[in-house]
C-alpha cells in the first residue's frame, strides 16, 4: 500500500520536451522543457513576455510547436487540436474570462457537462428531434449534476442568472467549474487572480486547494502573484524570454539569483 | 398533445377559409408564404443559430426544386401522389451538395462559407443554364402541380411544421446548446471539448436540407422553374427574412416571411401616376426596421418566450 502510494506519487502526467515556437523572428519559448507529476499543483511563472501564455496554448491545442513533444499519460498529445486535447483529460481557463456570456450560468456548466453524454451519434439525434424519455432523462440528469457542482461552489443560486451578469470574482469562479464540468485529469489555470483584489485571492487560494483534493486534480497553474504562487505550489517552473531558467521547490527558486533577476528584479542593497 | 390538436384545427380552419372564400391568387400567395418560411428558417439555422453567412441558399434551392420536378416528369410520369417523394429527394440531393461545400469551408475560420456558398449557387445556375435536356436558360416547364388546393395546401403545411419542429427541437436541445456556445466564443466552446468544424458542417447539411425541401415544393406550386428563379437575389430575399424575423428566432423568421411575402402585394395598391411606388415603400419600411429593431423583430428569442417575458415585467 505504502509503495504504491510513493509510486503513484511520481507518475508523471505531463511531459513537455524540448518545445519551441517561434513567430516570426521571435523565439517566444525556446526548448522548454518540464513535467508535472500526478495530482501535484505546479507553477509556471515568470516576468511578461516570458511565454508562460504561449506553452498553455502549445499545450492545449491552440498552437502547433514548431519542434518538441507533448505526452500527456504517455501519449502522444501535440498534433491534437483544441478540442481533442480536451477529451483526453486536459481543462483549461483563460487569463480575460471567456464565459459564454448571454448563456445562462447553468448553461455555461451544461455546455461542458454535454460534451461526454451527447456524442452525436445517430440515436442521440432521435432522442433529441422526437424528444423521448429517455432523451428527458438524460437532461433531467445533466441538470441535476451540473446543479451538484454549482453547488459546491455556491453558484446553484445564481444558475438562470446569465453569465455575464455575474460578478467578476464569480466569473472566474464559473469558468474553472466549466472547466471541471468537462471531467479533466489536468486543470490549467492562466492567471487565475489576475484583476482580483487581495482578499478574493486568499478566498481563490483556497479554492485552488480545495479543488484539487476534492477532485482528485493535478494542476497547472500560471501566476503572477507571487505570495499566491509560494504559497500554494508544490513546485515552480519559471521562464524568461522563453527559456526555462530554474525548476525546483518555492523555497529555493526564492533564493536563485538569476530568477530574483529577472522576476524580481535586481536585487536591493 | 393538447398543442397538436390545437394546431391542427387551427390548420383545417384556416384552409377551409382559404379554400372556400378567398380566390385563387390570395390562395397561391399563401402558398408562396409558407414555402418562404421554410427558405427563412432553412438559412436562419445555419445563419442565426450558428451565426455562418450563407449566400448560397438559392443554389441549393434549385437543387431540391430541379431534382424534385425532373425526378417526377421523367421517371413518375407526372404522378401527382408521387410530389413528396421527389420533394423529399431533393431534399437529400441538396443535403449531399451541402455537405460537399461544408467539407473545405469549415476548415478556416471566418466568414468563408459566405464566399464559397455564393459560389457554388453560381455554379449550379451556370450548370442549369447550359444544361439543354431541363430546357437551359428557356426553364423547366409543365411541372406536376396538385389537382387541388387543400392537396397543397396540407403538404406544404405539413412541410413546414414538420421543418420548425425539428429546427425548434435541435434548438433547445444540446445541439442548440453547442451552437449558441460557438456562437459567444468558440475559442471557449472548442475547449471544452466541441469539435467546432464538426457542429458547423452538421448544422450546415440539416439547413441545406431543408432549403432543398422548400426549393422541391417551389417548383410544383409554380409548374415552372427556371436558372432564373434561383439568382443570387433570391438568396438575399431569403437572408432579408431571417434578418427581419431576428437571426435565431425560429418564430420570427416565420413572421418575417409571412410579412415580407403579403407586404409587397398589399403595397400593389399603392400607386403613383406612373411610377411603381411600392418598390419605393417597401424598402423604406424595410430601412426603417433595420434603424428601430436592428436585431429582428424577436431578436433570438421564441415568440412565446418574448410573451412570458412580458408577463414576468408586468
Amino acid at each position: 500500500m505504502e509503495k504504491n502510494s510513493i509510486m503513484m506519487a511520481t507518475e508523471t502526467l505531463l511531459q513537455i520536451k524540448d518545445l519551441s515556437i517561434q513567430f516570426g523572428g521571435l523565439k517566444a519559448v525556446d526548448k522548454v522543457s518540464f513535467d508535472i507529476q500526478r495530482s501535484e499543483l505546479l507553477g509556471l511563472i515568470g516576468p511578461n513576455g516570458a511565454g508562460k501564455t504561449t506553452v498553455f496554448n502549445i499545450v492545449s491545442g491552440f498552437y502547433q510547436a514548431d519542434s518538441g513533444s507533448i505526452f500527456f499519460e504517455n501519449k502522444d498529445v501535440s498534433q491534437l487540436n483544441a478540442a481533442k486535447v480536451n477529451h483526453r483529460g486536459m481543462a483549461r481557463t483563460f487569463q480575460n474570462i471567456r464565459l459564454f456570456k448571454s448563456l445562462t450560468v447553468i448553461e455555461n456548466v451544461l455546455m461542458a457537462l454535454q460534451q461526454k453524454k451527447h456524442n452525436g451519434s445517430f440515436a442521440d439525434w432521435y432522442h433529441s428531434v422526437f424528444n423521448t424519455k429517455k432523451h428527458q432523462e438524460i437532461e433531467a440528469a445533466l441538470k441535476k449534476e451540473a446543479l451538484e457542482l454549482l453547488d459546491i461552489f455556491e453558484l446553484s443560486k445564481d444558475a438562470d442568472e446569465l453569465a455575464g451578469s455575474l460578478s467578476y470574482g464569480s466569473q472566474r469562479k464559473l469558468e474553472i467549474v466549466r472547466a471541471l464540468a468537462t471531467k479533466p485529469k489536468l486543470l490549467m489555470l492562466d492567471e487565475p487572480a489576475a484583476g482580483m483584489n487581495h482578499q478574493e485571492t486568499q478566498e481563490l487560494n483556497q479554492l485552488i486547494r480545495f479543488i484539487k483534493d476534492r477532485f482528485q486534480l493535478t494542476i497547472l497553474l500560471i501566476e503572477h502573484d507571487m505570495k499566491l504562487v509560494m504559497n500554494i505550489c508544490d513546485r515552480i517552473v519559471v521562464l524568461n524570454r522563453g527559456r526555462k531558467i530554474a525548476d525546483g521547490l518555492p523555497k529555493d527558486i526564492k533564493c536563485l539569483p538569476e530568477v530574483i533577476e529577472a522576476y524580481l528584479g535586481k536585487k536591493q542593497v | 398533445m393538447k398543442n397538436y390538436l390545437i394546431f391542427i384545427v387551427l390548420v383545417v380552419v384556416l384552409g377551409a377559409i382559404l379554400n372556400y372564400f378567398l380566390n385563387s391568387y390570395i390562395q397561391a400567395i399563401f402558398i408562396s408564404f409558407l414555402i418562404n418560411a421554410i427558405m427563412a428558417l432553412s438559412l436562419n439555422f445555419i445563419t442565426g443559430l450558428a451565426d455562418q453567412f450563407s449566400l448560397g441558399h438559392a443554389g441549393l434551392m434549385a437543387i431540391g426544386a430541379y431534382t424534385s420536378a425532373v425526378l417526377n416528369k421523367e421517371f413518375f410520369s407526372d404522378a401527382w401522389t408521387l410530389i413528396p417523394i421527389g420533394v423529399f429527394a431533393g431534399a437529400f440531393l441538396a443535403a449531399a451538395a451541402g455537405y460537399l461545400v461544408s467539407l473545405p469551408s469549415f476548415r478556416l475560420k471566418g466568414d468563408y462559407l459566405a464566399i464559397v456558398t455564393f459560389g457554388m449557387a453560381e455554379i449550379i445556375r451556370v450548370l442549369l443554364l447550359n444544361w439543354n435536356h431541363v430546357g437551359g436558360p428557356r426553364g423547366y416547364n409543365n411541372i406536376t402541380k396538385f389537382p387541388e388546393f387543400y392537396y397543397e395546401y396540407g403538404f406544404v403545411i405539413f412541410l413546414l411544421a414538420f421543418t420548425f419542429l425539428i429546427m425548434y427541437r435541435l434548438k433547445f436541445s444540446w445541439f442548440g446548446r453547442n451552437l449558441w456556445a460557438i456562437n459567444e466564443d468558440d475559442i471557449a466552446a472548442e475547449v471544452m471539448g466541441l469539435e467546432i468544424a464538426k457542429t458547423k458542417r452538421r448544422t450546415f447539411v440539416i439547413s441545406s436540407f431543408f432549403a432543398g425541401l422548400g426549393g422541391g415544393i417551389y417548383s410544383h406550386h409554380l409548374g415552372y422553374i427556371s436558372p432564373g428563379s434561383f439568382s443570387f437575389i433570391i438568396s438575399v430575399q431569403i437572408l432579408i427574412a431571417a434578418v427581419l424575423g431576428g437571426l435565431g428566432s425560429l418564430s420570427g423568421s416565420i413572421l418575417a416571411a409571412l410579412i415580407l411575402t403579403f407586404l409587397p402585394e398589399a403595397l400593389r395598391s399603392i400607386r403613383g401616376n406612373t411610377i411603381d411606388l411600392r418598390m419605393i415603400v417597401f424598402p423604406i419600411i424595410l430601412i426603417l426596421m433595420m434603424i428601430l429593431r436592428p436585431q429582428g423583430l424577436f431578436g433570438r428569442k421564441e415568440f412565446f418566450e418574448l410573451i412570458k417575458w412580458k408577463k414576468i415585467r408586468s
